[in-house]
């Protein structure tokens, strides 16, 4: 007994700074995101909690404060909105598609599967002024396509590798036996393999669409003045006058985090099998 | 329903040979058991019938008529896999009625009705409204009897299918498909590994072994008749006893000599069988084989004693025993009469009749008749 409560003081005093650290920059966002100018501006003093709060920020970051209309992002969300949920529904429908490939006819022997993952060995910020090039050469520059066909690639990779090992998680014979009762492989895939799948099929689009949602890098480069999303936005909140502007960014940081959130929150019961990759044989 | 033929059938992954040149004649209405252990072939060969697989070469007939270029679905073929292949995600009722669904046969109330039916054969009554994947290991698999049985397909094909299940339920099971088989008259390929099980519930027995056909034949034929020390080996609940011997001609009559540990000669006439092929400067050798069942135990000096040994271990199989005796090099079993009791370390003989001696090549493994 003794020995247990020793034991779990210890793991507390191992966990309660690491979590002090890990949660301190988003308890910090998140006041910031209430807190007046004269409470977040750097020339003042340091506010803990803020002892003015307001919904000003807010109000500025979604276009409802007409003297702030340049700090409105309601454009740069849904651009981002757009952005993302396309470049996930790319990387799901090729990602899915060539895991299930891979995995149950054995698509590009041993070799592509491993190119696939190739693709990650980069960074994307590495081929960007190629991309950059070629993208300026087909028009996409700026463009919603061009954004969505540039996160398909990067994230595309991830869904065939999660998508592979929940697919090897479905018994062959399964397919077989809806073969034999006169499906098609088609029929097969859709009717019985996805049902089994789909909580592998919502943590992966959710994995993938967290990475496009982020992108920081590849928005920056890729777009000029009308496909800008929230975190290019974001980085752009600050004037030569008044320096970062820490309130709005914090509000529209707090409302960027909220898709991925909530998408989390809806799909958690997949969510602990699932970030295991699969990798747990029944 | 259908009688199948393969005829040449070869199957290859690459540079593995899994099923080499198999020609088989099942004919209609029998239950044929495949038989042999894990990677003979068993499941290549009934994926290749079911249309789930395309042979290498070779043909599979259906009734007389070809099946390279039709679909699995197609074929009128049942299959209930090892790994019980139902839908965890939908209900028993629903796994039971896809079939129907699929084909279309039937619909509403006769849908309905015969679903039941089939739950109550395979006794998943009770749960026709669970999700699939929350039964017990023994029900899914009783799902995947009924999902198959449920479409009466003419060829009925089961892999292992009471692999999964416990030891009573696996008998009961047994019996019940042996049942059903008769009663709809189907076509039954059953694939297992364990020989009791091909021969309680078999017409006939193919045994297999690296992808090549051992020996085809009634479970009497394969138990009393073994082509080859394989089938012999692998058939019987209780291990052959083999024990080595070379040939000689002996007064113009072919004889199998047999040097006892106790430097005893033992000659066997076997004149009946033809000789084995020379086998090193030893002369042609051979392995005469002996069932335990057909070993009897005599006092170790009396004449009919062929093999003097000592009583290594006594196996209890319920009404009879099975007595483990070394003689020199030699290991054998025998089996005891329930009023015989032996101790670890008695001296006793062992002795059999001429004609339950089964000649095999030593170098081929194959029967000498």
């Amino acid at each position: 007994m003794r020995s247990e409560s020793l034991r779990t003081a210890r793991k507390l005093v191992i966990i309660i700074p690491l979590a002090v650290i890990t949660l301190f920059p988003l308890y910090w966002m998140a006041t910031m995101a209430f807190k007046p100018q004269s409470e977040w501006s750097p020339v003042t003093d340091i506010f803990w909690f803020p002892s003015d709060p307001t919904l000003d920020n807010f109000r500025q970051i979604l276009g409802l404060d007409p003297i702030y209309e340049y700090l409105d992002a309601t454009n740069a969300i849904k651009n981002s909105l757009i952005a993302a949920v396309g470049g996930t529904i790319l990387a799901m429908t090729v990602g899915v598609g060539a895991a299930y490939g891979i995995t149950r006819f054995r698509a590009g022997g041993r070799l592509v599967p491993f190119q696939i993952l190739q693709l990650r060995m980069l960074p994307p910020v590495a081929v960007m002024i190629p991309i950059l090039i070629l993208w300026s050469y087909l028009h996409l520059i700026d463009t919603y396509v061009g954004l969505i066909l540039m996160y398909g690639v990067v994230t595309f990779p991830f869904a065939v590798w999660l998508m592979r090992g929940f697919f090897l998680d479905v018994p062959r014979e399964i397919t077989q036996a809806a073969i034999l009762d006169g499906c098609t492989h088609w029929g097969a895939f859709v009717k019985v393999v996805l049902p089994q799948v789909k909580g592998g099929l919502a943590v992966t689009a959710l994995f993938v669409f967290i990475l496009n949602w982020s992108d920081f890098l590849i928005a920056l480069v890729l777009s000029r003045s009308e496909v800008i999303t929230g975190p290019v936005f974001l980085s752009s909140l600050q004037f030569a006058g008044a320096g970062q502007l820490f309130g709005p960014q914090s509000a529209l940081a707090l409302i960027l985090i909220l898709p991925p959130a909530v998408f989390g929150l809806a799909i958690q019961r997949y969510l602990v099998r699932g970030l295991t990759f699969g990798a747990i044989k029944r | 329903m259908a009688t199948i033929v393969l005829d040449e059938v070869t199957k290859r992954f690459g540079s593995v040979t899994a099923v080499g040149g198999l020609s088989l004649d099942i004919s209609s209405e029998s239950l044929v058991a495949f038989l042999g252990p894990s990677g003979c072939g068993k499941t290549t060969t009934m994926n290749l019938i079911a249309g789930l697989d395309r042979p290498t070469s070779g043909e599979i007939y259906f009734d007389g008529r070809a099946m390279s270029g039709v679909k699995p679905g197609d074929r009128d073929v049942g299959f209930v896999f090892q790994n019980y292949a139902i839908f965890t995600h939908m209900t028993v009722f629903d796994n039971l009625a896809y079939g129907l669904r699929a084909r279309r046969t039937d619909s509403g109330s006769s849908l309905d009705a015969k679903v039941r039916r089939m739950a109550a054969t395979v006794g998943v009554a009770a749960h026709l409204n669970r999700k699939a994947g929350r039964l017990r290991v023994s029900e899914m698999q009783r799902v995947a009897l009924g999902r198959s049985m449920i479409v009466e397909p003419s060829v009925f094909l089961l892999d292992e299918p009471l692999a999964h299940l416990d030891a009573i339920l696996r008998v009961g099971m047994r019996a019940e498909l042996r049942r059903i088989q008769k009663e709809i008259g189907q076509t039954m390929i059953y694939v297992t590994h364990d020989q009791s099980e091909a021969m309680s519930i078999a017409d006939r027995i193919a045994v297999l072994k690296d992808g090549a056909l051992q020996q085809y034949g009634t479970p009497d034929e394969i138990y009393d008749r073994p082509a080859t020390e394989y089938v012999a080996n692998f058939v019987g609940s209780v291990l052959i006893n083999f024990i080595p011997a070379h040939y000689e001609s002996r007064d113009g009559r072919g004889c199998a000599v047999v040097r006892t540990p106790n430097g005893r000669e033992e000659v066997f006439d076997a004149s009946h069988v033809k000789a084995p092929a020379q086998n090193g400067d030893r002369g042609p050798a051979l392995r005469l084989g002996v069932r335990p069942e057909l070993l009897r135990v005599v006092d170790p000096t009396s004449d009919e004693a062929l093999i003097v040994g000592e009583v290594v271990l006594v196996e209890l199989l319920g009404a009879r025993s099975v007595v483990h005796v070394a003689a020199g090099t030699l290991a054998l079993r025998a089996m005891a009469q329930p009023e015989e009791e032996y101790r670890v370390g008695d001296r006793l003989g062992l002795a059999t009749n001429a004609d339950d001696i089964h000649f095999f090549d030593a170098g081929s493994g194959e029967a000498l008749r």
